[in-house]
């Protein structure tokens, strides 16, 4: 009888359904008819692990005797063969080293990635990443590595970056300095690989949000829930009514946070906030100088205030501006609400007392933040027409007194400034 | 990478440009603020290597790259112009704090900052010029009104 090939084979359907597809289980071995459930074939190898280990068994004790796990996904196939340790006499030469060495070259093809691999699951145990986010992470180094269009960055580089993007497309994203802190790659190289890799494997990640990081700060801060919620509002509000133009996400973040701290019994200095979410406290400080105004509009309606708002730290310098020439006095103690209504964005219109105390009618100066500079004549002549537009500042008087060469802008509501002490 | 030991720098006062000389005799020059002032401000400088002595021929002069900066007079929304133009613009706050948008066809980059002022880098003059026209429309739209 001639045997043509596998159409003589019997093969294995159920008896009440021959047409019905055969689901396998892989455990039991067994081949199950999807129609009625009825067990068709048996004796079908079982791929299930021999023997159980456990951590605190004996390491020499394993009596496996096939490998580890495959990972089909991610290396070439491990289906490598080890020589076991020799038990007899035979199996060492005259100087007692075993004769048959074990582990030549595993798999030399993939030995770089497999390295990564390693460093990948490291980097992510530093900071607690879960099991999904390194799959995904190995699967996307797996992908650059194979196009090999980033083959000259170092492997590291674009570990670190893979795993930036593994967590911002999982909806969890880290910052870059998070990042940085588990791996010994610079910021700056990351972001550069970062840009590569987007371009390689042409995806994109959506931006990141103010309140993708608030659980992560407010815990490693120890700040109750309702500090937290109170913080996501303010940011969310600061974002949508665009105060906070041009800032990093982050920042806005963090002085979010600030603010809402200082307004509740648990507070919390920039330092420490600067420190948990790798921002300067400068930075706070800009950022929190930016929201400061509108702080009432922003907290959510149902927060429980231990420090009023009208109590916040003010966290400006108050410069008082005289015509258009810079001067900065010290120590502030100013009208509240003339310090508000003064608010311009971006120009950094900051309003000093002038010794002792700043009231109506006295003069303001327009400065630019930092450094005691003059601006440029547009710049005095833009900023001169914003004021006065606005109706913040109305113009002096011809005759109150001040020195005719400086134009003088007061403050409404207040006379013609001639009882202002001279000014430097 | 190119060794940077082997490199002089050489500043003319008249069209104000900065060249960079190489010993292979390539030279690339920077700081001009129009193709012809670049033009001669490269020629100068080969005059004034032929007076030293060198053996110079001006071949290949060619303009590389034109940056240029403008000015919108209102604020822009960045976070809604990525989201409208999702393959060309790139926006990452933590890294710069410019959108990115490249406009593949004249092969330009645009840096769009959020107060409005944009920097462009094109092959030349033209591009830039339209870069900024083709952007425009899409600017106008994500505009912040304070």
């Amino acid at each position: 009888m001639i045997i043509h090939g596998l159409d003589v084979l019997p093969r294995v359907t159920c008896p009440n359904h021959p047409d019905s597809i055969l689901v396998e289980d892989y455990r039991a071995g067994d081949m199950i008819c999807s129609e009625c459930g009825l067990v068709v074939g048996d004796r079908v190898i079982d791929v299930g692990s021999e023997w159980r280990t456990f951590s605190n068994d004996k390491a020499t004790k394993d009596p496996s005797r096939v490998g580890d796990t495959q990972n089909p996904l991610l290396s070439d196939g491990d289906l490598s063969t080890m020589i076991g340790k020799g038990t007899g006499a035979a199996s060492f030469d005259e100087f007692g080293n075993s004769k048959y060495q074990n582990r030549r070259t595993m798999s030399s093809s993939d030995r770089a990635m497999m390295n990564a691999f390693k460093e990948i699951t490291n980097m992510a145990d530093r900071i607690n990443l879960p099991r999904n986010i390194v799959d995904r992470t190995n699967n996307l180094f797996k992908q650059v590595y194979e196009q090999k269009s980033l083959k000259g960055r170092s492997n590291d580089a674009i570990a670190s970056a893979c795993l930036y993007i593994a967590c911002r497309q999982e909806g969890v994203p880290r910052t870059f300095k998070e990042i940085c802190a588990v791996s010994r790659i610079s910021k700056k190289e990351i972001g550069r690989c970062f840009k590569l890799i987007l371009k390689a494997l042409e995806t994109s990640v959506d931006l990141i949000t103010t309140g993708d990081f608030m659980s992560r700060f407010c815990s490693n801060l120890g700040l109750p829930k309702q500090v937290q919620m109170a913080a996501t509002h303010i940011a969310r509000k600061a974002v949508e009514l665009d105060l906070v133009p041009g800032r990093s996400p982050i920042s806005v973040a963090a002085a979010a946070i600030y603010m809402a701290s200082q307004a509740s019994s648990e507070k919390r200095t920039q330092k420490e906030i600067g420190d948990i979410a790798g921002v300067a406290d400068v930075t706070i400080r800009q950022s929190y100088r930016l929201i400061y105004p509108r702080a009432p509009d922003l907290f959510p309606a149902d927060f429980k205030f231990d420090t009023p708002v009208d109590k916040l730290p003010q966290l400006m310098y108050k410069v008082l501006i005289l015509g258009l020439r810079v001067v900065e006095l010290e120590d502030m103690e100013m009208e509240h609400n003339c310090w508000k209504a003064a608010y311009i964005p971006r120009v950094s219109v900051k309003f000093l007392a002038c010794q002792p105390t700043l009231q109506s009618g006295w003069p303001v100066v327009i400065r630019k933040c930092g450094n005691g500079t003059y601006f440029s004549v547009n710049k005095q002549q833009r900023l001169y027409s914003l004021l006065t537009q606005q109706e913040l500042l109305v113009p002096a008087m011809k005759d109150s007194g001040a020195h005719s060469h400086k134009q003088f802008l007061y403050l409404p509501g207040c006379g013609d400034g001639s009882n202002c002490a001279a000014h430097r | 990478m190119f060794d940077v030991i082997f490199v002089v720098l050489m500043k003319l006062r008249k069209p104000r440009i900065t060249a960079t000389i190489w010993s292979s005799g390539k030279v690339i020059c920077t700081g001009a603020t129009s193709e012809e002032e670049a033009k001669f401000g490269a020629r100068r400088l080969a005059r004034s290597l032929q007076k030293l002595g060198f053996q110079v021929i001006f071949t290949d002069f060619k303009v590389v790259n034109v940056l240029a900066v403008c000015n919108m007079p209102f604020e822009i929304r960045l976070p809604e112009f990525t989201k409208n133009n999702r393959p060309h613009a790139s926006y990452e706050p933590e890294l710069h704090p410019a959108v990115c948008y490249r406009i593949k066809s004249l092969r330009a980059t645009l840096q769009i900052f959020s107060t409005g002022s944009i920097t462009v880098t094109g092959p030349n003059v033209k591009a830039v010029a339209s870069a900024v026209e083709q952007i425009y429309p899409f600017v106008l739209l994500c505009l912040s009104c304070v």
